[in-house]
């Protein structure tokens, strides 16, 4: 009996141990948004943005917008900035609602972001899918600069923001396929960049002067956008890495290709100027199906791409008299765009000399076993890639396109 | 201990199911791809097709036998001490086994819980259930396991579907992974599931009859080959190669993986939910046979006295300390010998059985 | 149950219900209902006075004794007639028992005893006795007792007539397709309705009278050629193995009947309704009544007929499998939801969606208290709130939930004692055990509840999968008349996990429950005949 009874008080004992576990949901401090910058001395300058409910109860359904809470912490790791900030924090850090990682292109550019993806891949706090971008300003400054006008909550609008790249099938915003690409690739891979125009220069100074208004020449990069309006990021382009460096940066234009190579279904919509008309036409496209890549391997591997489209017309302000005309549209359509992505490919290829596009995944298919691949040295062997590049565009005519045969 | 009512074939095939599951799924993925990189799925392909040969061939020698159960038929077999000693010594592997099961489950949950969790904390919740159904007998058991079984297929069957998306064909290339070699000497130099095996035949004293044992047994090897196959393949289609040889639970890293919306926002507290049933219901399986083994070689009619010393024995191989030889240390010394000792305890006492002509009758069982 | 059986369990004897063939009834058993005591003498005075005596004439005061003369055989007899004033019906007793007597037998001339039954007594149910023990009985059971002198027995007339309850519709078991009637408190009229509804020789009623001093009578009804002998016999020997001194109600019987009593799974089901019961039997259940209670108790039961509502049967396929699985939820959620709460606020947070959480936090921002004790607060006033809602005469009732729901509530939200999430999470646990249509497996979840919230608060989900494991073992250990609760999906028995999940058409429900052994397994065949191309 005495036994039993000895039982039962360790039992329960151990049992309401359990409860030194627990925490409040209301004792915790919620990181929406983690920065991570170039601090002086080697240290890492690490913003957390906190999201608090502004309130409480009362308001629950009203306007309001949350508070935002911007902490800025210099320390050689982020969990020495996490510690630090539970020094003079009163909540316990929680990351586990952490939705998106900035790093600064300084930080990308001098030291690059790999062991920081390592870091938060395997910290359980962290989730592998959570977005990260690289931002071209201070991560406190992009933080800063959001300021979400049509979500009521910041993490809310962060989601927005970057499922419009992720959800729609690129998987370039999410931690683990970078972390995978950094592992896999030999560090080369790209990253969504994020630019920060100021205030007061929106759609000012530092916008790009404006150009023929063609999507294919239309290439901003991020720091260009001509913005009117309040929202001052803008998720424009990627940033590359190389050797998991950043070295440098595609555009809006280029951005559309990596959307067409991720098997995203939208491709987007294109406003083009008809060829020898001086009218535009608004073309909607969709890819068919995967784009087909091909490797050969060899010494210089070839690398063929079939990409299919199917588009639609959503407005072609008058720019087509006859079938003729509409025939040699499609036909510029694909001629263009074989031409701009063969010619980004191209660049890409002798400007970092990195397989950032993932190529690699399709050339194993030429090997049987594991060591034989490592033998090859892609990396090396892409150095010396040829392309060739073949784009249909199978456009749709709806009822406006039905030319009778006198015109 | 295992009176009352015989189990019928679905019953066997769940509860062998739920036995394998834990580990199958859990870890097995990773020790695979580690071994063979990225071919693990092939490996898992011709490991189960052995081991329903295997199986096959066992069942037939077993024919005889069944309802009298591994332990007794060794200690018939092998008269005396000797059959004593080898069921002893199957325990102890079987509690090596749960041991680290629980070991696994421990460090499972402790990724879940953002603050550590004591290990003995884990041990309560736990080994308290364990103990529960382990004395409530072995019909208790098999009950919980066909009232688990389906959400751990659902959870399967959820993660598969949901990471769809993830799924890409380039990840399985090149195809024969770290060679044709490697692939061969893992599926058929280094049998699978014949601690199963051992186990099954321990327990057909709870089943009917043969029809019942060879149709419970290989829907449960099929059914588990099938799952770990599967879940195998997925691993693989999902995490490229390099990087999926650093995760030790291929399970938890991809439910992290998943992004699973606006409702849940994590998927892993739910999955591990349920996982964590799997293995409470696997433990005391475990700690059942174990008990039924050490009952027949000391000649005792009620094993339940064993089942508390069992679970804190399989607590305490669960927290040994990672210094010099550790849960998993353990673990991987009785793999590398069990590979073979399995199999070589199994026809010798079969064998032994033959030649001296047991017969199935009780004897001080029914005394 | 011994607390040590919790842990050191062997499945006793009548637990197991074993599957073998079926064997004919066992010979008809008939319990003797109230014998011995002693014997009349013939002489009408002692045995007057003996009769007297044993029912206690001078301190009973609504024992009624009129006596007065009969003329037999051409000569004056003296004769009582005793019976209780309110178990009979009176003007019964004038005029079919004390008319004739007094008056017929003078016009009628009655040459013997034997013509008093003969002739005089126009009543169906008269027999003789010369018992005194068996009179006591009979007339407490509303007969009119007559001494004759000369007579050497006594008469015992049926004239049951007190006042009771007519058959009203279910209270509890509301339905809106199918009859609408209830058992009453009236054995006879209980078994009348089943019988009415079954129509078939084979139905047997068992009468037992069970309780030494209450002698409350008990009927086991099942039909002959379709229950299991087994489970008759087994029934039967729980019910007459019964030593008690009274019995009231089948909820009582319930108890002293069923295989463990400290589990809360309910092990029977109480039914109200004459159809349900009914078609319990055509499906080899056994169904037992117990006179002066309104509800028959079906054994054996599974936890999953439980969970079944009286009108399932009266519903199209898919609307019965969408209900039951909105009742399912409905159980979940009133044993788990204020658990998982619990959980997910002090372990798992990051399951919630951001959102959400932010709006958890800040309801809660402003409560002082820890979850755990936030909730038991709720839980604890709306039980308070329930149980007195139970005792409140009906006008107050309004008054008590208008002050219970909507005052307490919204009061102890703007005071911040509690968060509004939480209410929510209170409210729909509360309604959902309402939902459970078995009000024992309601009372089930209610109580275990405040066992999921403890582990909840103390070990999250972990703590609550070691709860929901232990509580399905228990839970699949327990046996319903031999029958495992859990059966037939824990045991699996051939063709019961689809029939369980998903509620078959009508007419494809061909076989009575295997678990159950039914001498007739089939129940109909190709039922649809208008459907094969032949009719």
């Amino acid at each position: 009996m005495r036994l039993r009874k000895a039982l039962a008080v360790v039992l329960l004992a151990a049992a309401l141990g359990g409860c030194a576990n627990s925490a409040e949901v209301n004792d915790k401090a919620y990181v929406i948004a983690l920065g991570v910058d170039k601090g002086s001395n080697g240290l890492l300058k690490v913003t957390f943005m906190f999201a608090y409910p502004s309130g409480g109860g009362e308001e629950a359904g009203g306007e309001k917008i949350d508070e935002k809470d911007i902490v800025t912490v210099e320390a050689p790791s982020i969990y020495s900035a996490m510690r630090l900030l539970d020094t003079f924090k009163s909540k316990r850090i929680d990351t586990n609602h952490t939705k998106l990682v900035a790093f600064s292109q300084k930080l990308a550019e001098s030291r690059g972001v790999f062991s920081q993806l390592t870091d938060l891949v395997n910290t359980r706090g962290f989730r592998p899918s959570i977005y990260v971008c690289v931002t071209q300003e201070s991560p406190s400054k992009l933080f800063n600069s959001m300021e979400p006008k049509q979500d009521v909550f910041i993490e809310k609008f962060i989601e927005h923001l970057f499922s419009k790249i992720a959800d729609s099938g690129t998987s370039r915003a999410y931690l683990y396929n970078n972390y995978f690409s950094a592992v896999e690739e030999a560090g080369s891979y790209i990253i969504p960049l994020v630019g920060v125009t100021d205030k007061e220069n929106a759609g000012g100074a530092a916008a790009a002067p404006y150009q023929k208004p063609d999507d294919f020449t239309l290439n901003y990069t991020a720091d260009q956008v001509p913005l009117h309006g309040d929202s001052v990021a803008a998720l424009c382009g990627y940033a590359v890495f190389v050797d998991n460096k950043m070295v440098g940066s595609l555009g809006m234009m280029e951005g559309t290709v990596v959307k067409m190579l991720e098997k995203n279904r939208q491709v987007g919509q294109f406003c083009v100027l008809v060829p020898g008309k001086n009218t535009y036409a608004n073309v909607n496209l969709q890819l068919t199906n995967a784009p087909i890549i091909r490797v050969k391997t060899g010494d210089a591997p070839e690398i063929s791409l079939d990409i299919s489209m199917w588009g639609e017309f959503t407005g072609i302000g008058g720019a087509f008299k006859n079938s003729g005309d509409y025939a040699e549209f499609v036909d510029y359509l694909n001629g263009a765009f074989s031409e701009k992505i063969l010619e980004l490919l191209e660049k890409t290829r002798t400007e970092y000399g990195a397989d950032i596009f993932g190529f690699g995944d399709k050339a194993k298919i030429n090997f049987l076993r594991y060591p034989e691949w490592e033998a090859y040295n892609w990396k090396e062997k892409y150095k010396n890639a040829r392309f060739s590049v073949k784009v249909e565009v199978d456009m749709n005519d709806y009822g406006e396109l039905r030319f009778s045969q006198k015109n | 201990m295992s009176g009352g009512k015989k189990i019928g074939p679905a019953s066997t095939a769940i509860l062998f199911l739920n036995l394998s599951m834990a580990k199958y799924l859990l870890v097995l993925p990773y020790f695979m791809v580690s071994e063979v990189g990225n071919s693990a799925w092939l490996v898992i392909l011709a490991k189960g097709i052995a081991a329903i040969g295997l199986f096959l061939v066992i069942a037939a020698l077993y024919k005889p036998y069944v309802g009298l159960g591994l332990g007794q038929l060794t200690r018939r077999a092998l008269t005396g001490p000797v059959g004593s000693v080898l069921n002893v010594i199957i325990a102890g592997l079987m509690l090596v086994r749960g041991g680290v099961l629980f070991r696994i489950l421990t460090e499972a949950l402790q990724t879940l819980e953002t603050d550590t969790v004591t290990i003995e904390y884990v041990g309560l919740f736990v080994l308290l259930p364990v103990l529960i159904c382990a004395m409530k007998g072995f019909n208790a058991n098999v009950n919980a396991s066909i009232l688990i079984l389906p959400f751990t297929v659902l959870s399967v069957a959820l993660i598969s579907l949901v990471l769809i998306p993830h799924y890409n064909i380039d990840n399985l290339m090149p195809v024969l992974g770290m060679g044709e070699g490697k692939i061969i000497e893992q599926a058929f130099f280094r049998l699978g599931g014949t601690f199963e095996l051992i186990y099954l035949l321990t327990l057909s004293r709870s089943m009917a009859d043969y029809g019942t044992f060879k149709k419970g047994g290989l829907i449960g090897v099929g059914a588990i080959g099938f799952f770990s196959f599967l879940f195998t393949l997925i691993y693989c289609l999902s995490i490229p190669y390099p990087v999926s040889k650093n995760f030790f639970f291929p399970l938890y890293q991809l439910t992290r993986m998943i992004k699973a919306g606006s409702f849940l926002q994590r998927m892993e507290p739910t999955v591990i939910f349920v996982w964590t049933g799997v293995i409470i219901c696997a433990l005391s399986t475990l700690v059942i046979s174990a008990a039924e083994l050490l009952k027949n070689s000391v000649d005792i009619r009620q094993g339940g006295g064993f089942v508390p010393i069992l679970v804190m024995m399989i607590f305490f191989i669960g927290v040994l300390p990672r210094s010099e030889l550790d849960t998993y240390g353990i673990y991987r010394i009785t793999v590398n010998i069990s590979h073979y000792f399995y199999i070589g305890v199994i026809f010798l006492v079969l064998i032994c059985a033959r030649l001296r002509k047991v017969e199935r009758g009780l004897t001080y069982e029914t005394a | 149950m011994k607390f040590r059986d919790l842990f050191f369990y062997s499945p006793r004897a009548e637990d197991d219900f074993i599957l073998d063939e079926p064997s004919a009834p066992s010979d008809d058993y008939v319990p003797q209902m109230n014998e011995g005591g002693p014997e009349l003498t013939g002489n009408y005075r002692k045995d007057k006075a003996a009769f007297d005596k044993e029912m206690e004439k001078d301190l009973n005061g609504d024992l009624k004794i009129r006596e007065f003369t009969v003329r037999v055989g051409g000569r004056e007899a003296k004769c009582a007639a005793y019976f209780f004033d309110g178990l009979v019906d009176k003007n019964g007793v004038n005029d079919f028992i004390l008319r004739p007597l007094m008056m017929g037998s003078r016009t009628t001339e009655a040459r013997s005893y034997s013509d008093i039954m003969n002739v005089l007594l126009v009543q169906s149910e008269v027999k003789e006795t010369n018992n005194l023990g068996t009179l006591a009985f009979d007339i407490n059971f509303g007969s009119v007792i007559l001494l004759i002198e000369g007579y050497g027995k006594a008469i015992s007339v049926d004239a049951k007539g007190w006042e009771h309850r007519g058959i009203e519709s279910p209270e509890v078991e509301k339905v809106i397709r199918g009859p609408n009637d209830a058992f009453s408190e009236q054995l006879r009229e209980s078994t009348a309705l089943i019988r009415h509804l079954v129509r078939n020789k084979s139905l047997i009623s068992r009468e037992f009278a069970v309780g030494t001093i209450s002698q409350t009578p008990v009927s086991l009804m099942y039909i002959k050629n379709v229950a299991d002998p087994q489970l008759v016999r087994e029934a039967e020997r729980r019910i007459t193995s019964l030593d008690i001194d009274y019995l009231f109600s089948s909820a009582e019987l319930e108890q002293y009947m069923e295989g463990s009593s400290l589990i809360t799974l309910p092990q029977f089901m109480a039914t109200e309704r004459p159809d349900r019961a009914a078609r319990a039997l055509l499906l080899g259940r056994a169904v037992v009544l117990v006179d002066g209670s309104p509800f028959a108790i079906v054994m054996p039961t599974t936890v999953f007929e439980l969970n079944e509502s009286a009108e399932d049967h009266y519903l199209r396929t898919p609307y019965v499998n969408v209900i039951r699985l909105i009742r399912l939820m409905a159980f979940l959620c009133s044993l788990l939801l204020p658990g998982i709460y619990v959980a997910v606020v002090n372990f798992h947070g990051e399951i919630l969606p951001t959102d959400m959480l932010i709006s958890i936090v800040a309801a809660r921002d402003k409560v002082p208290f820890p979850t755990i004790v936030e909730i038991i607060i709720m839980e604890l006033s709306l039980e308070i709130i329930r149980e007195a809602g139970a005792r409140v005469p009906t006008p107050s009732g309004t008054t008590l939930s208008i002050v219970g729901a909507l005052i307490l509530g919204q009061a102890a939200v703007s005071a911040g004692i509690v968060s509004p999430i939480l209410i929510i999470v209170v409210s729909i646990a509360a309604i959902g055990s309402f939902a459970t249509p078995n009000y024992y497996l309601g009372i089930s979840a209610r109580i275990l509840r405040f066992g999921y919230i403890f582990l909840g608060a103390v070990g999250g989900f972990l703590g609550i999968t070691a709860g929901l494991f232990v509580n399905v073992v228990l839970w699949t250990c327990t046996y319903s008349m031999g029958v495992p609760m859990f059966v037939p999906v824990a045991p699996i028995t051939k063709g019961g996990v689809p029939k369980t999940l998903l509620y078959p058409q009508i007419w494809k429900q061909d076989y009575r429950d295997d678990y159950v052994n039914p001498l007739r397994r089939k129940k109909q065949q190709s039922a649809r005949g208008w459907k094969n191309k032949e009719n």
